[in-house]
């Protein structure tokens, strides 16, 4: 009698088989910026077809003992085939012009900052805020970003993700160095002061918390100001007021968002944009006013003053030293970088905002006219 | 009246509860992929371990394949000990291919498992002399493939099973 896991193991074939026909079906009908996308995805689902057949031929998959080995492939292959339903297959599936738009721009926007790999698919078909499927060359945005300027430039922080996860050795390493010896240096200091044992074990919490998660997520922040100047400073402060909950707490997966703040400004410091930090800076005040909320006794624990300006001059002299290329401040190119346009936008609309609504149906419509995409 | 019919006149009445995971998966979708290639790679090693072990000759256990699998073994567990041995529960000054997840229920493992510490320098010292492990040590090596398997089902459920 077949065991459960050899079963299971043609569910998986029938399965990957089913997303390979969607694949290439898609591919050959998918417009031709899509197409090497589509291309890539079912090459993939035939390698992990052709692995599947392995398994299934392997006498060994039979064997009793082996069986929760087998059953440990079986569900990476099942999270992968999930995923890839989810992704790839359900962006091929729906794409349509604005995803052709942001896709485009997405390219045009590589192509500006030096960005060291293929342009990733970007797709209308988030379900909440701007996310990555980093494995799957994906970006999802919110389904009304094609019609709107002032979130874009967190395409740029998506973007750094691919950068500090394939070029991990470059960028994210020489940071952790950073973080460890901060910390550690820190921890000496707690010790030496004779600190309550409760406050030097919140500091290894939160050098926890850096490791796993906020440290590329500031790292992000930061490479993404190094694109794209101020105006992701501005569409942080705009994500904060949309999004954010506690100003000065972070969460498990993302730091505080004063902390992320406070690490775009000392980008901008670094890149010599100390004067576009002011206004800044008083549009951030204003909104911690607003919202009646201050900087906890514990903050400095989270995030030690200095840590961010060494975290900030890393990450730029990297992307310097890896020919990725600087917002550069105003220009008066031909055609001019999407960079420059969406800090022209925030210019804009804080500085008049009643007419930043005619001025932005203006720029879309010039830029789908420029990536030869027509409106829905 | 009763509260039930009351009509609501909140503005924000029309607002469904949400959950407090907007803006995060990127964050997940990466912790899932370090979780779920470390898992991978861990398990085939150790099914090739365990086909040796039983003799078996099917696919996946030529002696090249075993001495990878013996490589990557020592490689996991020299890095684990490592962090292990720093007790301050943070992060690693040298890169390393342990994602924290993995790490980190290894450190709450490690208040549990008096001797785990121990355990693995033995582990490691058996893999680099090319000797056969033991059966507590498979047992051993069980257990981590137990913790990475789960730190890689866990982000996967907080990824796409909300």
């Amino acid at each position: 009698m077949p065991t459960f896991v050899y079963n299971l193991f043609h569910d998986l074939r029938q399965r990957c088989a089913s997303l390979l026909n969607k694949a290439e079906r898609l591919g050959s009908k998918a417009a031709s910026d899509v197409q090497p996308y589509a291309t890539n995805i079912a090459a993939r689902l035939r390698r992990l077809d052709t692995l599947i057949e392995l398994y299934l031929r392997d006498p060994d998959i039979k064997v009793s003992e082996l069986a929760s080995y087998y059953f440990g492939e079986y569900r990476n292959i099942a999270r992968f085939l999930h995923e890839t339903e989810f992704g790839p297959i359900l962006a091929l599936e729906r794409f349509g012009n604005n995803d052709l738009f942001l896709s485009r721009l997405v390219a045009e926007l590589c192509r500006e900052i030096q960005f060291p790999y293929a342009p990733p698919l970007c797709v209308a078909l988030a379900h909440n805020y701007y996310f990555t499927l980093p494995e799957f060359d994906l970006i999802f945005a919110p389904a009304s970003e094609p019609s709107h300027l002032l979130a874009l430039p967190d395409l740029l922080h998506e973007l750094a993700h691919f950068v500090f996860i394939r070029s991990a050795a470059e960028f994210a390493t020489p940071l952790k160095k950073i973080v460890a010896q901060r910390f550690k240096q820190l921890r000496q200091q707690a010790k030496q002061k004779n600190w309550a044992a409760a406050l030097q074990k919140q500091l290894s919490n939160s050098q926890q918390l850096w490791e796993d998660h906020w440290l590329e997520e500031f790292g992000c922040d930061m490479l993404a100001t190094y694109w794209g100047g101020p105006a992701f400073g501005w569409t942080n402060l705009r994500l904060c007021t949309n999004l954010g909950d506690a100003i000065f707490i972070g969460n498990p997966t993302h730091p505080a968002d004063d902390a992320r703040t406070q690490g775009i400004n000392a980008v901008l410091r670094e890149m010599g944009h100390s004067s576009k930090i002011a206004a800044l800076e008083s549009r951030w005040q204003e909104m911690v006013r607003l919202s009646r909320q201050s900087k906890a006794n514990d903050f400095d624990l989270f995030y030690p003053p200095g840590l961010l300006d060494q975290i900030a001059a890393s990450v730029c002299a990297t992307a310097k030293a890896n020919g990725m290329l600087p917002f550069h401040g105003e220009e008066s190119a031909t055609v001019p970088k999407i960079a420059g346009i969406l800090n022209q936008a925030w210019a804009h609309f804080d500085s008049a905002p009643e007419s930043f609504a005619a001025f932005e149906v203006g720029v879309i419509q010039d830029l789908r006219q420029r990536f030869n995409v027509a409106e829905c | 009246m009763n509260p039930k019919e009351t009509p609501n006149l909140n503005p924000l009445s029309f607002r469904a509860e949400v959950e407090d995971t907007m803006s995060e998966l990127t964050s997940l979708a990466i912790e899932f992929q370090e979780n779920a290639d470390f898992s991978q790679r861990l398990n085939q090693a150790v099914l090739t371990l365990q086909k040796r072990r039983l003799g078996r000759a099917g696919p996946g256990c030529t002696d090249q394949d075993v001495e990878q699998a013996r490589q990557l073994l020592i490689d996991v567990v020299a890095q684990l000990r490592q962090r292990l041995a720093d007790d301050s529960a943070g992060v690693a000054e040298d890169s390393d291919s342990l994602p924290p997840q993995v790490v980190q229920r290894l450190r709450e493992k490690q208040t549990e498992t008096q001797y785990l510490t121990q355990d693995l320098e033995e582990l490691e010292t058996t893999l680099r002399a090319g000797k056969e492990m033991t059966n507590e040590q498979f047992e051993l090596v069980d257990s981590l493939l137990q913790v990475a398997e789960t730190a890689a089902s866990a982000s996967f459920r907080r990824l796409w099973r909300r």
